[in-house]
C-alpha cells in the first residue's frame, strides 16, 4: 500500500467545516458516501469510504481533542480525476501534533474495546498518510480508486451509498 | 446541547433471556446510549442477550467497542451473547477487525433463540 | 428562495481562519453554517421526513452556495421520493435553477403524496 497519495490538482469538489461534535459524524458520512456513489464508486465502496472517514473523524475527535466539542476539523474531498476514477479525502485539525510514526494499528488479537480506527482505515483505503499540518494541526490524506474502470451511471436516484436506511 | 444521541432500542423477553433490537446507526455519538442499554440489559443476569442487529444499516468501531465491552460483560456475568441479522456492511466490519469469529454471529433471532 | 445571510464562513477564511463556527447544531436550514445545514438534512433524511414543509426547505438548500450542502440536499430528496429531476449539484447556475424550478413544480404538484420510492425496505 502507498503511504504518498496521489496529489490533486486544483481546490476540493468539496469542503466541510466542522465542530468536533460527534452528531457530525452522519452529515459527513453521508457527503463523502454521495460523492463517492456520483464518481461511480459501487454501493459496498461507498460505504467503506464514508466508515474509514467516520473512522478519521472519530479519531480527531477523541485524540486530538480528547473529545472537546468545540475544536475545528475541516475535510477536503477531490475527484483525482484518475482511471479507474478515484477521490482523496484530506481531514485536518488544529488540535495537537503527534508523531505520524506513532499512529498505528494494534494488534487484533488483543480482544478489547477500541482502537481499530487506524486498522480500519488502513484496510479500506488505497493509501493513508498522516502528516504534521503547517501552522498547528495533524492532516490525514486517504485515497480510494474504482476498482472498475466502468462508472456506474452518475446520480443513480435512491442510492444506498451512505449506509442508511431507505424507507 | 449534549453531543451524544439516544439510540432508540426495541426489547422483547426471549427463552431463558432476552432480544434487543437496536434501530437506525450506531457511531460515536449513539455508542454510549448502546451501552447503557446493553449493561442494564446486562445487569438483569439474563442467561442469554440476543442482539438482533438487522435494523442497523451501518456501524463504526465505536459501536463494534461497545459490543465487545458487552462479551466481555456477558462473560463475567455467565450470559451468553448472540449476535444476530447483520447486514453486509456491519458484517464486513467485524470481519475487517477479525471479531467474526470472536462473537456468536448467527443468520437470525430464530437461529439464535435456538442456540 | 434560501435567504442569504452573513457568510462568516467567507469573512474566517479571508482573515486566515477556518470559521467553523457557533455550535453546528444550531440554526438549521437557516444556519449560516454549513455544518449546521447539512446536519438538519441528514437528520430530516434519518427520520424519512417527507412533509410538505421539511421537502420544501430542502429544496431550498439546492440554491446554496456550499456544493457539499447542494450534494446533501440532493441526495436526501432522492432518497425520501426517489427523484432527481435532472438536478447536479455540481451542474451550471443556469442548469441547477432550471432543475429547482422542477423541483419546485414538483411540490407544488402533489406534496402531500410524496411516499417512499418504490421497492425501499430498510437493508
Amino acid at each position: 500500500m502507498s503511504t504518498h497519495p496521489t496529489e490533486p490538482t486544483g481546490p476540493p469538489q468539496l469542503e466541510l467545516e466542522m465542530l468536533s461534535q460527534s452528531r457530525l459524524l452522519a452529515p459527513a458520512r453521508a457527503m463523502t458516501g454521495t460523492f463517492a456513489q456520483r464518481l461511480g464508486f459501487n454501493e459496498i465502496e461507498c460505504g467503506q469510504i464514508s466508515l474509514a472517514l467516520d473512522e478519521a473523524l472519530c479519531n480527531f475527535i477523541n485524540h486530538g481533542y480528547n473529545k472537546r466539542e468545540d475544536g475545528c476539523i475541516k475535510i477536503s474531498v477531490w475527484d483525482l480525476e484518475t482511471d479507474p476514477s478515484g477521490l482523496m479525502i484530506l481531514v485536518e485539525d488544529r488540535a495537537r501534533q503527534v508523531d505520524p510514526a506513532s499512529i498505528r494499528p494494534r494488534e487484533l488479537d488483543d480482544i478489547r474495546p477500541g482502537g481499530l480506527g487506524v486498522h480500519l482505515i488502513r484496510e479500506i483505503m488505497d493509501s493513508v498518510l498522516y502528516e504534521h499540518r503547517e501552522g498547528g494541526g495533524m492532516r490525514l490524506s486517504m485515497t480510494k480508486q474504482i476498482s472498475s474502470s466502468e462508472r456506474r451511471p452518475a446520480h443513480a436516484s435512491a442510492s444506498r451509498c451512505e449506509g442508511r436506511p431507505t424507507s | 446541547m449534549s453531543d451524544t444521541d439516544d439510540i432508540q432500542v426495541r426489547q422483547e423477553p426471549t427463552n431463558g433471556g432476552m432480544i434487543l433490537v437496536p434501530i437506525g446507526e450506531i457511531d460515536l455519538s449513539r455508542a454510549p446510549s448502546l451501552r447503557h442499554h446493553l449493561s442494564t440489559a446486562l445487569d438483569e443476569r439474563p442467561d442469554r442477550l440476543i442482539i438482533d442487529l438487522s435494523e442497523v444499516p451501518y456501524m463504526d468501531s465505536s459501536g463494534v467497542a461497545t459490543f465487545v465491552e458487552a462479551m466481555q460483560l456477558a462473560r463475567k456475568n455467565g450470559a451468553k451473547l448472540i449476535l444476530c441479522g447483520l447486514q453486509d456492511r456491519v458484517r464486513s466490519i467485524f470481519e475487517i477487525a477479525r471479531l467474526d469469529t470472536v462473537f456468536t454471529i448467527l443468520n437470525d433471532t430464530e437461529e439464535a433463540r435456538s442456540a | 428562495m434560501v435567504k442569504r445571510l452573513p457568510s462568516i464562513a467567507v469573512l474566517a477564511t479571508s482573515l486566515g481562519g477556518w470559521s467553523c463556527g457557533p455550535s453546528a447544531l444550531d440554526g438549521g436550514f437557516d444556519s449560516a453554517n454549513p455544518a449546521a445545514k447539512l446536519f438538519a438534512i441528514e437528520k430530516a433524511a434519518e427520520a424519512e421526513d417527507r412533509s410538505p414543509e421539511t421537502l420544501r426547505r430542502i429544496v431550498e438548500q439546492l440554491a446554496s452556495d456550499d456544493p457539499a450542502v447542494r450534494l446533501i440536499a440532493i441526495g436526501a430528496l432522492e432518497r425520501l421520493t426517489g427523484e432527481n429531476h435532472g438536478y447536479h449539484h455540481d451542474g451550471g447556475p443556469i442548469e441547477r435553477r432550471a432543475a429547482i424550478r422542477r423541483w419546485v413544480r414538483y411540490l407544488e404538484d402533489g406534496v402531500a403524496s410524496v411516499e417512499a420510492p418504490p421497492g425501499d425496505r430498510r437493508r
